[in-house]
């Protein structure tokens, strides 16, 4: 593989795309490195649970590498990627349906469809949102920031959180719920100043 | 409790897996009953799945989805392919039937063969992807990992996904460990140089030093090769150990049987269980049993350089053979100064560590700089066992002058670094096999040298090294915390005072405060900080009438930064004193400080789940 640097600094994702189609497949990696992040963040929060987000990416990125040359140079590929990945995911959607107690075990009914309502959201909205999530976690104090890694990243138990700061678990619960509001907010808040600057 | 607070409950266990299905039921009836909890849930929803990506997102996870959604159109060619040559050969077959009767036609031969090399220029156009054969079990220390075309990465972590490459420790005590994807495991520790890769069966290169391993039973004529530069070892699977040198490669088996080729001459021997073969040109290959360990080691630095991580200066007619520190700067920006000898290497035996037994070092200091000496040790069967460590202050290490240091290893601590992994590592080096020595100072050079090391056995009496006498040193780490002045606390540390003893001296402002309670009192971060990271308990109760904990003491006096630290550090916020005050409580009395500083305390109490306790019962 070669250095990530070399590859997508150099560059277009029409240059890759033309390079891949020439023959050059190795070149595909310039797509997937490029798109990989507003591709799962959006999937991430349309997806319902009990759907594999990274599973749904990779197809999709499998189906467009498989069909390219239907691929329009000069259009916008994101675009055609991301049609290709709602695709991917109203099938995974449909078959989980079809488990008779999906609904039971892993998703109440309403928000699925407040998600699919969301889901008319351009694509590019989730990777903003994700960069000032990134921001907005970066600016909470250590004492908050925590809970974050304990949750997210060591992805540890209620009950170990609930022994590492003192408190019990149903506090912890508590906080968790209090700490994603918090961030709502802070990247909702960021979204609108944006919005009113450009 | 109302429907809001009973939705968050709900809808809290249900993010967490803990809903049961008569409360998935009481959420979907409430979410149904009012659209604001639909919104509030769907927006907490993205926001859970928003964080997620955000605790994986790393160069590392984008290196790994990349890596493995490339992998993934290969597979889905190869399966394309896969199914076309199998119709094609069926057909074929049935072609080749009919051709018994009649010639094939033609044109369709040519089309036929035009699919074949349009299927077989789509199979060789596949994109070379490298795909992970391993993940990294455990690290620790500094490391290098090189890939294809010379990618170099320092930044691994455990769960990291390779394809394959070379991991190169850059210190005595850097150790990595990898696992297969059948799960068998390797390690190298120290400075080792090992090469590894997969494409049907395991290959490894070990250029230079210790590898050891617990490998799966490997698929029937495919089993794990390890080549150094004088032997070829072939493991079917089984616990071992191996060591490359210059010239000559050392294996010790624990479980199993393993075929060992010298390559100078071709001979093949295999080593069972428990027994060691060093592979030599100048020496007769036959294994023998693994000699006892010995709890007595002597360097013999004398000798040469072998084993030795330093920059090793031979004896002359006025000084002894040394090893002089070397600079070694962590990509993380500070430079550390090390020397180390490795030890229980090649046909000796091993030498372990019991309770009881010291290390006595000796050397010579440029200039006067605390120092860290540490251990490295391993299992019997080979397995990496953590690191241990201890720090003596700068005062027994006078620039110019030759020292001579005592330690007993009763006094060395798992290396910080390690606090991840410690749940799986022992909490002390003993009954161990020491690997290696180190010691090293930090961030300044110091002229650190060593000219000998030795392990002394328990029973072993020994004149200890002169050391500047210590005040009583609760006294002494008092005046001291006060004072900021680390270096003080931390010699008696290392000498063994009780991180936790209390001084009480009735009568005197602050009696019963434990060193922490201390740099509360005195608004020292840096000491707390310090005490915390050594051990100090957090929550310990002072030795007085009221019993408060640290985090009581900075609430009463207003402490509002060490009230920050001691909560990041992990204090119980809703601890209970004797007086039955949580330290949210303790905001409350007014005598001690400014109201404004007490209302800022609060309010990082109340974030961080503390409670009132006192007002609920009044």
């Amino acid at each position: 593989m070669m250095p990530r640097k070399a590859l997508t600094n150099g560059l277009s994702l029409d240059d890759a795309i033309r390079r891949v189609r020439n023959g050059h497949t190795d070149a595909f990696e310039v797509v997937v490195r490029r798109l990989e992040r507003p591709l799962r963040a959006w999937l991430a929060v349309q997806a319902p649970p009990g759907v594999d987000v990274d599973d749904v990416a990779q197809r999709s990125f499998v189906a467009a590498f498989a069909r390219l040359t239907d691929y329009e140079l000069g259009t916008d590929f994101a675009a055609w990627l991301f049609t290709i990945a709602r695709f991917h995911l109203k099938t995974e959607v449909s078959r989980l349906r079809r488990i008779a107690d999906y609904h039971v075990r892993y998703a109440p009914d309403l928000l699925q469809r407040e998600l699919e309502r969301r889901s008319s959201e351009p694509p590019q909205l989730q990777q903003a949102r994700l960069d000032h999530l990134q921001t907005c976690v970066g600016q909470l104090g250590e004492h908050l920031r925590r809970f974050i890694t304990w949750r997210y990243v060591e992805e540890i138990a209620l009950d170990e959180m609930a022994v590492r700061c003192g408190r019990s678990v149903a506090a912890v619960k508590k906080q968790l719920w209090q700490l994603r509001r918090k961030l709502h907010k802070c990247v909702q808040n960021r979204m609108a100043t944006e919005g009113e600057s450009s | 409790m109302n429907t809001g607070e009973r939705f968050i409950e709900l809808w809290t266990d249900y993010l967490e897996g803990e809903l049961d299905e008569s409360g998935m039921a009481e959420l979907q009836a409430l979410v149904a009953e009012d659209d604001r909890f639909v919104q509030m849930a769907a927006d907490s929803y993205q926001m859970h799945r928003l964080l997620g990506l955000v605790a994986q997102d790393s160069a590392s996870r984008q290196d790994e989805f990349v890596c493995e959604t490339l992998a993934r159109l290969p597979a889905d060619d190869e399966h394309f392919v896969d199914g076309v040559m199998q119709h094609l050969s069926q057909k074929a077959a049935r072609e080749n039937a009919v051709a018994r009767h009649r010639f094939a036609k033609g044109p369709l031969a040519i089309a036929a063969a035009a699919v074949i090399a349009l299927i077989a220029g789509l199979y060789f156009l596949r994109p070379i992807v490298e795909r992970p054969i391993a993940k990294v079990a455990g690290l620790n220390g500094s490391l290098q990992w090189t890939g294809d075309g010379g990618r170099v990465r320092y930044d691994l972590s455990a769960g990291t996904k390779l394809p394959g490459g070379t991991i190169e420790g850059l210190t005595p005590g850097s150790w990595f460990e990898l696992e297969f994807i059948d799960g068998s495991t390797v390690a190298i520790s120290g400075n080792s140089t090992l090469t590894f890769s997969d494409y049907g069966q395991k290959k490894l290169y070990l250029k230079e030093g210790t590898v050891s391993g617990n490998v799966k039973p490997q698929p029937a004529g495919k089993p794990m090769l390890i080549y150094t530069r004088s032997a070829v070892l072939e493991i079917l699977g089984t616990q071992f150990k191996v060591e490359a040198g210059l010239s000559a490669t050392t294996l010790n088996v624990r479980e199993g049987k393993i075929r060992v080729k010298r390559l100078s001459d071709g001979n093949t021997v295999d080593v069972p269980t428990q027994h060691r073969v060093t592979a030599t040109a100048d020496q007769e290959m036959r294994p023998a049993p693994v000699p006892d360990a010995s709890t007595r080691w002597k360097s013999q630095l004398h000798l040469g350089p072998e084993g030795a991580y330093g920059k090793w200066s031979p004896r002359t007619a006025t000084q002894d053979a040394k090893l002089r520190a070397i600079p070694y700067t962590i990509p993380e920006g500070f430079t550390v100064y090390v020397a180390g000898l490795g030890i229980s290497r090649g046909d000796t035996p091993p030498v372990n560590l019991e309770p009881g037994c010291r290390l006595r070092v000796r050397g010579h200091m440029a200039l006067s700089h605390e120092v860290y000496f540490g251990v490295t040790v391993r299992y019997m069967g080979g397995g990496f066992a953590g690191k241990f460590q201890t720090m003596r202050p700068a005062v027994e290490f006078p620039g110019g002058e030759d020292f001579e240091v005592l330690l007993d290893l009763q006094d060395f601590r798992l290396d910080p670094t390690l606090v991840e992994i410690q749940d799986k590592l022992p909490s002390t080096p003993f009954h161990l096999v020491l690997e290696s020595v180190w010691c090293h100072t930090l961030d300044q050079p110091s002229g650190l040298e060593i000219t000998e090391v030795e392990l002394l056995p328990p029973t072993t009496s020994v004149n200890p090294a002169p050391t500047a006498p210590l005040l009583p040193p609760i006294v002494d780490i008092w005046a001291a915390t006060s004072q900021g002045d680390l270096k003080t606390i931390k010699r008696h540390l290392a000498a063994g005072a009780n991180i936790d003893a209390a001084f009480v001296a009735p009568g005197v402002l602050a009696s019963g405060a434990t060193p922490l309670h201390m740099a509360v009192v005195s608004d020292q971060r840096e000491v707390a900080r310090f005490l915390i990271n050594q051990g100090a308990n957090i929550n310990a109760p002072a030795q007085d009438e009221y019993g408060g904990t640290p985090l009581h003491w900075a609430a009463v006096l207003g402490r509002v930064e060490m009230t920050r630290l001691l909560i990041d550090a992990g204090a119980n916020v809703n601890v209970i004193d004797e007086n039955g005050y949580t330290p949210l409580d303790a905001t409350t009395l007014e005598y001690f400080s400014e109201s404004k500083y007490r209302l800022e305390i609060a309010e990082l109490l109340r974030e961080s789940g503390g409670e009132q306790k006192q007002s609920e019962q009044e």
